[in-house]
């Protein structure tokens, strides 16, 4: 809302000055967004809440600012002249429903001159920002912003008939607006019409054929409170929206609906010459001054202070407010029409607050009992990113919304995402399933300047079935290494972000990883696993399909993601751990050195050697692989290292090479390989 | 005879002593004279043919050689060891890199929540969370947010497809919803803080995502005041900003709170003065705040005469913007490492 410091004092004797005013307006929750000076005078703009439509006029806020500042207003009563035709020349109005236009008055005016407007009044309009269209028009948007009631003139001459209807539109009508826009019409559109057609949305914006130009020489003046819901839908459903339809849907006063109409008819004869005709009002406006009451303790308990009741009367009847009664305790008072946003004891308190200032209110701690949780999910996400720091990954945020084209690039299906209905773009159609989409565009952005892209990102996915909070690690590149002959590069695999897991679940004191065979649209087949914590599947990784990276713009890179459901997993966090004494006698450490075939899957050579029989068996773990020319196509050579401990005494040489031997033996009936 | 022998070993000696090199060689010295076929031992081989008393003279004068060498190989071993030492630091160059596992970087908004986090769990809060797809009740109704009217303006909302019979849902506009949440789950004292991404269609650019990260915080009980948040929210911009920040409330309003507030902290660029960053009006806005609205609270149930709280709300990316002077809001979501790495 713009205004002007002369412009206010119209209404008021103002002695503070335009900067302090600024200063004091922001103070009380008027926030003054710009001052600018111009023209000899000073340009408000200020951010009016939607709860307070009395401020979208210059006389409101100078009822505000007087009652912050202790000034007097200016009290204009200027007397509308008397229609010259009292009983009227047969005008009528017809309101087809009294809740969609509760009040409606009709001024017609005739014999008028339409010109420019004095300059005076070309000024005031442009310094906050509209622009002067003529003597007419100007009138009414001057008392507009200057009392609040939107107004509008029709060209009296251009309307069908002696009869104005408000009524909602049929479907079919359509209406050219004053902006040159053809607009259809239906049912939720209230409009006013004549006897043939709409001639004006209602509310919102008048016709085009109605308009006043400068041929016209009587006009209808309309001043009306409509339902404020009807026109916001309305101007939504339209995509209009105009100075009077933002009064309008934040609600009018309705008892100013007249008065303002005979201020505007009074300022259009003194500047067009014409003639007050005849005057229509059907409705009335709404019962004024609800009733509340003040309990002075509530009062101080929720802003802990202690004002004196005659402090607080005297904020609220400066405000407008009439006290009914005062005691100690507590006071009754009612509401002024204007003030539609004050209905509980809560909004005055507010009103009491901001008034006596927020600055001066006092500051305390509140007694609070801590409630101290003991380990929090919090806590375990916190960990987790740290970890994954400590591995030299970097923590990404990216959007939840991602486009269907991203999803069919994967070989996923679009439609099986949850939708958006109103999308900002088609970039953001969907919410994301998982993550890989929104994992290789943030890839493909590093893979140009980046050795290595390490990429991590905690965040929920999506599915018919709700939100699930994932962790999604993304890898493509290479990493570099110091080693005593300079900086070695190693390329990223699978086996690096398998690596990252396994550390993870270390750290999380998760044991029993189960990894099996997965297949996904994204993912190279055979380059691909679900990972499992018994029957309980808690995250998949596997390594992109060279096509589907080349899609998102990564060219002869492998990248490999992973993706983890941690409501799966935090469940499964042990905390519990006991110590274990340390071993008293050493263990004993044997080689399996084999070749395999491609075929055997290393983990079902471990698990077999695990579950063997020999309770000296301690530990078995792959120490070494290779795959390469000095090793027959088709195999692989493994390293199994086989740990022999007894926590009664030290073992002997013989007898941990014989139970070695035997346990050799069994791998090589069960699995056809070759130990060397 | 053996006296010019012994002259003549200690001649070689000096001469040998001179001319070595370094520590390896050294060594190899010690066996030449004091190895079990060195020099030492070949004088004492002769020492039979001797007639007792030139026996024992001999033998004094051999002993005396062989500890003079001992000590002049051992001097010497010192001297090189000492070269050895010093010469090795000139040759450190400290100035090559070290070695290292590389590290990662966890995000700013991360860090930033943390931090802001850790201040209020300080001051006896707990975290929760909420989910992202909402009901309209709990973004809306519940939050005394009519469906219908200009206050929704502001909460423009993602609406996600449903089936037609099915209740609405949509992506939350705040974090607010979760005090609907939690109040209807748990009874007073409650001090909770809530961290968490909310959406608004709102067009992108510099300063605008449609994606963004909040922390609400509120605190319910039996006689929580105004008062009780302002100093809660100053300790919270002292400990973020800096002790040296001021701070004000200015009214404003919100539907779920009443009386509400937006909250200022004096502009950490220019302290007040005036600058580009904050509009040369020498205040930030930084968080929205308010005493919970009675109307929220019966519609959680609960008893507005018995109990009174306070609710605030406040944009990670702004303030983590502020903190590192950070110019387009786009960057938290680019993904880019060369941003990324900086914090």
């Amino acid at each position: 809302m713009k205004f002007t410091y002369n412009w206010l004092k119209d209404f008021l004797d103002l002695k503070l000055k335009a900067d302090r005013l600024a200063q004091r307006l922001t103070m009380v929750g008027l926030e003054v967004t710009s001052l600018e000076q111009r023209n000899h005078d000073w340009v408000y703009e200020i951010e009016v809440t939607p709860n307070r439509p009395d401020l979208l006029s210059v006389a409101g806020i100078a009822r505000e600012v007087a009652a912050i500042t202790n000034s007097k207003l200016k009290i204009k009563k200027s007397k509308p002249p008397l229609p010259k035709e009292k009983r009227g020349l047969g005008l009528s109005i017809n309101i087809e429903d009294k809740g969609d236009c509760p009040l409606y008055s009709a001024k017609v005016i005739k014999g008028l001159k339409v010109k420019d407007s004095p300059d005076w009044l070309k000024q005031r309009l442009e310094l906050v920002g509209l622009r002067s269209v003529n003597n007419i028009v100007d009138a009414t948007n001057y008392i507009q912003l200057s009392l609040g009631q939107p107004l509008h003139a029709f060209d009296l001459a251009r309307i069908g008939g002696n009869r104005l209807i408000v009524r909602r539109a049929r479907k079919g009508e359509r209406i050219r607006t004053i902006d040159e826009q053809e607009v259809a019409l239906d049912n939720d559109i209230l409009i006013i019409a004549d006897e043939k057609k709409p001639i004006a949305l209602a509310g919102i914006m008048g016709g085009k054929e109605t308009q006043v130009n400068h041929d016209t020489v009587e006009v209808l003046l309309e001043s009306a409170k409509f339902n404020p819901l009807l026109i916001r839908q309305g101007r939504r459903k339209l995509g209009l929206a105009s100075e009077s339809s933002y009064r309008f849907e934040r609600n009018i006063d309705s008892n100013n609906v007249v008065s303002a109409s005979d201020c505007a008819l009074n300022m259009i004869i003194e500047l067009s010459q014409g003639e007050f005709i005849e005057e229509r009002v059907k409705g009335a406006p709404a019962r004024r001054g609800e009733k509340l009451t003040l309990t002075f303790s509530n009062l101080n308990k929720i802003l802990g202070v202690s004002l004196k009741p005659v402090e607080v009367k005297n904020i609220l009847r400066a405000l407008g407010f009439k006290i009914k009664y005062l005691s100690a305790q507590g006071l009754s008072l009612e509401v002024p029409a204007y003030r539609q946003d004050i209905g509980q004891e809560a909004d005055l308190i507010e009103e009491v607050a901001r008034v006596w200032g927020y600055d001066r209110l006092p500051q305390t701690l509140p007694a609070v009992i801590p409630k101290i949780e003991r380990q929090t999910r919090r806590d375990l996400l916190n960990n987790v990113r740290r970890w994954l720091v400590s591995q030299g990954a970097c923590e990404i945020i990216t959007y939840s919304l991602i486009s269907r084209d991203n999803l069919q690039r994967l070989g996923l299906i679009p439609d099986e995402a949850l939708q958006i209905v109103n999308p900002l773009s088609q970039e953001l159609q969907v919410l994301r399933p998982d993550f890989i989409a929104s994992h290789l565009i943030a890839t493909s952005r590093n893979v140009n300047n980046q050795e290595s892209v390490i990429l991590f990102e905690i965040a929920n996915i999506f599915s018919a079935a709700g939100e699930r909070l994932c962790l999604g690690i993304i890898l493509c590149g290479q990493r570099q290494v110091q080693t005593d002959s300079g900086r070695a590069k190693l390329t990223l695999n699978l086996f690096n972000l398998k690596g990252i897991i396994e550390v993870l679940f270390d750290k999380l004191g998760i044991q029993g990883l189960d990894w099996q065979p997965a297949n996904r649209p994204y993912f190279d087949p055979g380059q691909a696993a679900n990972l499992f914590i018994g029957r309980q599947e808690i995250g998949l990784l596997g390594k992109i399909k060279g096509e589907i990276s080349e899609r998102f713009d990564i060219k002869n890179k492998s990248v490999f993601a992973a993706q983890l459901y941690l409501d799966n997993i935090f469940p499964q966090v042990r905390w519990d751990r006991k110590f274990k004494a340390l071993a008293l006698y050493p263990s004993v450490r044997r080689d399996i050195s084999l070749l395999v075939d491609e075929d055997i899957q290393t983990l079902d050579l471990l698990n077999f050697l695990r579950q063997a029989p020999f309770a000296l068996l301690r530990e078995v773990k792959i120490v070494d692989h290779y795959r390469g020319r000095q090793i027959p196509r088709g195999h692989k050579s493994l390293t199994i290292s086989c740990d022999y401990q007894s926590s009664q005494r030290t073992l002997t040489d013989q007898e941990v090479n014989d139970i070695h031997a035997k346990l050799c033996s069994l791998l090589s009936e069960k699995f056809p390989i070759e130990i060397r | 005879m053996y006296s010019m022998d012994i002259e003549q070993i200690k001649n070689e000696l000096n001469r040998d002593i001179e001319a070595l090199a370094g520590l390896d060689q050294l060594e190899g010295l010690k066996i030449k004279y004091l190895g079990r076929k060195g020099i030492v031992s070949g004088l004492t081989s002769g020492l039979s043919k001797l007639d007792p008393q030139q026996r024992r003279l001999f033998g004094q004068q051999v002993n005396s050689l062989k500890n003079e060498i001992t000590a002049r190989l051992d001097k010497k071993q010192q001297e090189l060891r000492a070269a050895t030492v010093s010469a090795g630091i000139a040759r450190l160059d400290i100035g090559l890199p070290g070695a290292c596992q590389d590290l990662g970087y966890l995000h700013p908004i991360t860090q930033t929540i943390e931090e802001i986090c850790s201040v209020f769990i300080r001051m006896g809060f707990v975290v929760v969370q909420g989910p992202e797809i909402e009901t309209e009740y709990n973004n809306f109704t519940g939050l005394n947010i009519p469906l219908e009217h200009p206050s929704r303006d502001v909460f423009d909302t993602f609406y996600i497809k449903t089936p037609p019979q099915k209740e609405k849902l949509l992506l939350r506009s705040h974090t607010s919803p979760v005090q609907i949440r939690v109040m209807k789950s748990q009874r007073p004292p409650l001090a909770v803080i809530v961290p968490g991404r909310v959406y608004r269609p709102d067009a992108v650019d510099a300063s605008h995502s449609f994606m963004f990260s909040q922390i609400e915080g509120f605190m319910v009980d039996r006689q929580i005041s105004f008062a009780d948040l302002k100093g809660t929210l100053a300790n919270f911009c002292h400990n973020i900003f800096g002790e040296d920040i001021e701070m004000r409330f200015r009214p404003h309003f919100f539907p779920f709170t009443e009386p509400s507030a937006e909250v200022d902290i004096s502009c950490i660029i220019c302290k007040g003065k005036g600058c580009s960053v904050c509009g040369r009006k020498g205040w930030l806005e930084i968080l929205g705040a308010g005493m919970i609205h009675p109307n929220v609270f019966k519609n959680v149930g609960y008893d507005p005469a018995q109990y009174s709280g306070f609710a605030f709300g406040m944009g990670i990316e702004r303030i983590t913007m502020l903190k590192y002077g950070i110019d387009d809001i786009r960057l938290f979501f680019e993904s880019d490492l060369r941003f990324l790495k900086q914090f």
